[in-house]
């Protein structure tokens, strides 16, 4: 395991509190380990590459 | 440079992304080009909060529109799932109810959720490279561009992947 420490801004702090003070997580940790498991599913560099490789065949060859 | 007649151009749903990567680039009137630019409302406050300066450029006209809370279940469940913000879900909403057209996001998420919805979805690089089709700016121009975007834009693109887009340039258009 590593640790990461991070600054967050204070809204952004509140929401996670809310969530782990209402039961839905065990505890701060736990939520961001979901959230930042969630956007690397939607982040990994393949995707990535292929949206600009999308965007290369539209800008450069595009009919609209 | 020459415009071409924008008989072919798309109507757009724009996220805050692009708008404000365009801005920092200094190159907010490529998107004058579309026929027309949608801005969900969410979106709108975004840029409002992020970089107001991109509402100045007279020489783009963004329609701000109020997207209904009445929404399609499919649509909003799939937002959902993807985890989008109320600007991104918005812009998908917006990009469903208007056949044909385009949505311009540089979130990847955003990008997933409209693949997964049957929509066409782009980002500001395909803006730049769509300049020289569109004879909006010349090849060395979008290769300035291109360089920049590191240095001037919070867009972050893999800079070896940057380099072969500007390989692919000039070999396409030559040097």
């Amino acid at each position: 395991m590593k640790t990461l420490q991070a600054e967050l801004p204070d809204k952004l702090y509140e929401q996670i509190k809310i969530l782990v003070d209402a039961g839905w997580f065990l505890d701060e940790k736990s939520v961001l380990t979901e959230a930042l498991r969630r956007f690397l599913e939607t982040h990994k560099p393949e995707l990535m590459e292929k949206f600009i490789k999308e965007d290369i065949e539209w800008g450069l060859r595009g009919k609209d | 440079m020459e415009k071409t007649e924008q008989s072919t151009a798309p109507i757009i749903v724009i996220d805050a992304g692009p708008i404000i990567h365009l801005d920092e680039l200094g190159s907010l009137q490529l998107l004058s080009d579309f026929k027309k630019l949608l801005v969900p409302d969410a979106v709108w406050h975004e840029i409002e909060h992020h970089r107001p300066s991109a509402f100045n450029d007279k020489k783009i006209s963004l329609d701000k529109i109020q997207v209904p809370q009445d929404r399609n279940a499919h649509i909003q469940i799939v937002c959902n799932s993807f985890n989008l913000d109320a600007g991104e879900t918005e812009a998908i909403i917006l990009c469903s109810n208007h056949p044909h057209s385009i949505l311009l996001t540089d979130d990847a998420a955003a990008r997933l959720a409209a693949n997964a919805l049957g929509l066409r979805a782009y980002g500001t690089i395909g803006v730049l490279l769509r300049a020289i089709r569109r004879k909006q700016l010349t090849p060395g121009d979008v290769i300035k561009k291109l360089e920049e975007i590191s240095l001037k834009s919070s867009l972050f693109v893999r800079h070896s992947l940057l380099e072969e887009i500007i390989v692919k340039v000039k070999k396409e258009y030559g040097p």
